[in-house]
């Protein structure tokens, strides 16, 4: 069975290989990209079956990443989660008005995120 | 409203009381006919205004007013008079009547009038009472709340503290094998989280720091140090960091340092966090790092200067400010808690020192700051008098000042560029040369060119001369004979206006 790819979208390297550390253990294959930018082109480019993506980045924030994305006719059936270390309810609001389809604040429960991620790739049989 | 109307006279009473009760259904009108009963009756009754004859039979409105304001009550006071008794009506006004009413052909159309007139001027003041009253609770809750937040804040951050060294020591402890052999993965690990732990251990301690220093709690270790000394250690730190970025860091030391009093911990701390923004913010190029002294302006100056993308004019206010990095998602993350430049600004301010930032877009930037040299002020008094002299002398007794004197405009001179006083108190006669004369030699020396200047003159035709001549360049100037307090408020307000401004 292919292994599912997952795009990590996060700028605190640290963060990002714990992160990508983390779901490689769990069987999935892992890219990261450090800005919003790269975040989009990686997204086009190299298929993701799943994005997670942190709000708080340079050049491009979190919350426009997903506006792009979920415009994009080639991008828009990517599951999305939001990982972030913000707290305003205010971003989680705008986030679901957006289209995410998931949203976890730092620091996160693994087992909760892992969970939500086997949901979203649909492993989870009903 | 109810009124308590004092008229020994039937015929006016009763006219009194048509005349109230025509203009308004709310009035209810007690009345009496002498003091005695006027006083039973107001510590009886609740009145809202007293309407009283100027005299009384067994009184006068004047008694009969001071008696009730030293009673302490503030009763609207309205005072009725006959005609050409003004006078007295203006002596009430100053005892506290609120107004009064003249026993005229218009009284029925004024006594309505000034009644209303005088409930609007009690209820206006009631309510500014009122507002003064909750505007001090306030600002005692502000207080309050401002201390319990201080409060709070340093407990929390000790709080944080105690599970910080406990993770910490956890990492550690695995990290140099004592738990057992750690292969390279586990060792990439556990590095990682160290050096977050670390990070969020200054994090906590910025947090603190300056929650210290905002309330003006921190204690500082002050020491005769040498700023240079300091800057050598951050560049040591610093190097690193730099190379990292193959970014060069440079320093240029002022060679004779005067040892200066300050906290060299903290100034470190400051300095550290200059140089390690500059780095964070530059991509090529590099840091340099200067000391100068202004021996004349009794300060030293670093300038920590960078090659990087500087930053636009209209954001330069804000960077001293608390939390400046944060809000909004669309900031460059620099792993910080917004506040270094704020505590840094904290402890160069606490140290009577200044702290600034130029800069240009796309050039670079240079952070500033300033730390003074000596709490000694120099003074030289320059007068052919020796009698003057000596009276100078007397007043800088005090010991933040060294009173230097000289008789003659040339060893002034001669004394100013050897001892570089911070301030030169000049009289315009002298013996060899003049006064203009000595102050455009000491502008013609680099060293002494900076010197405030104070001229003194007793010879009136000198004054206008001088106010002239004051006028054109900005001269300060005093006439002889002067007061110690003018000579010396004119002194010190020199003195700081120049150290500060400059």
């Amino acid at each position: 069975m292919e292994r599912k790819k997952i795009l990590i979208i996060e700028d605190e390297p640290d963060v990002a290989k714990l992160l990508a550390a983390r779901l490689k253990g769990a069987g999935y294959e892992t890219l990261i990209a450090g800005d919003g930018i790269e975040g989009v082109k990686f997204a086009h480019r190299e298929n993701p079956d799943l994005i997670i993506l942190d709000l708080m980045l340079p050049a491009g924030n979190g919350l426009a990443v997903l506006e792009n994305l979920k415009l994009s006719s080639h991008c828009r059936y990517i599951p999305v989660i939001i990982l972030t270390g913000a707290k305003e309810e205010e971003y989680k609001r705008r986030a679901i008005e957006k289209g995410v389809d998931a949203y976890f604040e730092k620091p996160y429960e693994a087992d909760k995120l892992l969970d939500s991620i086997k949901n979203l790739l649909g492993e989870k049989q009903g | 409203m109810r009124i308590l109307l004092i008229e020994d006279n039937p015929d006016h009473a009763v006219f009194t009381k048509r005349v109230l009760k025509k203009a308004s259904q709310d009035y209810q009108v007690d009345l009496v006919n002498e003091a005695k009963q006027a006083f039973k009756k107001i510590s009886e009754e609740n009145y809202d205004l007293i309407l009283c004859d100027y005299r009384l039979p067994d009184s006068s409105a004047l008694d009969i007013l001071k008696e009730i304001r030293e009673k302490g009550k503030d009763l609207p006071f309205i005072v009725v008079t006959s005609s050409g008794s003004e006078k007295i009506a203006v002596e009430l006004m100053k005892e506290g009547a609120y107004d009064y009413v003249v026993k005229d052909s218009s009284y029925e159309n004024t006594l309505p009038v000034v009644i209303q007139r005088t409930q609007n001027i009690y209820n206006v003041k009631k309510e500014k009472e009122r507002l003064g009253r909750e505007l001090g609770e306030s600002n005692e809750k502000l207080k309050q709340m401002y201390v319990i937040k201080s409060e709070f804040t340093s407990m929390v951050s000790h709080e944080l503290r105690t599970p910080l060294t406990a993770i910490k020591e956890g990492i550690a402890i695995v990290l140099d094998g004592s738990a057992g052999q750690v292969n390279d993965q586990q060792k990439e690990f556990l590095e990682m989280a160290k050096k977050n732990v670390d990070r969020l251990k200054r994090l906590i301690d910025d947090v603190l720091d300056f929650s210290k220093l905002e309330s003006k709690r921190l204690e500082f270790k002050m020491r005769q140090s040498n700023i240079n000394e300091v800057i050598k250690d951050v560049e040591k730190t610093q190097r690193v960091v730099a190379e990292a970025k193959s970014l060069y860091l440079k320093t240029e030391l002022e060679p004779d340092m005067p040892l200066i009093e300050f906290d060299p911990d903290r100034i470190n701390q400051v300095l550290a966090n200059l140089v390690s923004n500059a780095i964070k913010f530059t991509e090529t190029g590099g840091v340099t790092i200067s000391s100068t002294k202004d021996e004349s302006q009794n300060v030293i100056e670093v300038c920590v200067r960078d090659t990087g993308g500087g930053m636009r004019e209209e954001d330069l206010p804000k960077l001293f400010q608390k939390f400046q990095q944060l809000g909004g998602l669309n900031q460059r993350k620099t792993g910080g808690t917004g506040l270094g430049l704020a505590i840094s600004k904290e402890i160069i301010e606490q140290h009577r020192g200044h702290i600034w930032a130029e800069s240009e877009y796309g050039k670079g930037s240079a952070f500033e700051f300033t730390l003074s040299i000596r709490r000694k002020y120099k003074i030289l008094i320059i007068d052919d008098d020796r009698i003057i002299l000596d009276v100078c002398e007397k007043f800088f007794k005090k010991d933040i000042y060294t009173a230097i004197r000289s008789e003659t405009g040339a060893e002034g001179i001669k004394i100013a560029q050897e001892e570089l006083p911070n301030l030169i108190i000049l009289d315009v006669r002298l013996n060899d040369i003049s006064g203009y004369e000595v102050i455009d030699r000491l502008k013609g020396i680099k060293e002494t060119r900076n010197i405030p200047i104070l001229l003194m003159s007793g010879y009136i035709d000198e004054l206008d001369k001088i106010k002239s001549q004051s006028e054109k360049s900005i001269l300060p100037w005093i006439s002889k004979p002067f007061n110690k307090d003018e000579f010396l408020s004119k002194a010190s307000s020199l003195l700081t206006k120049w150290l500060a401004g400059n």
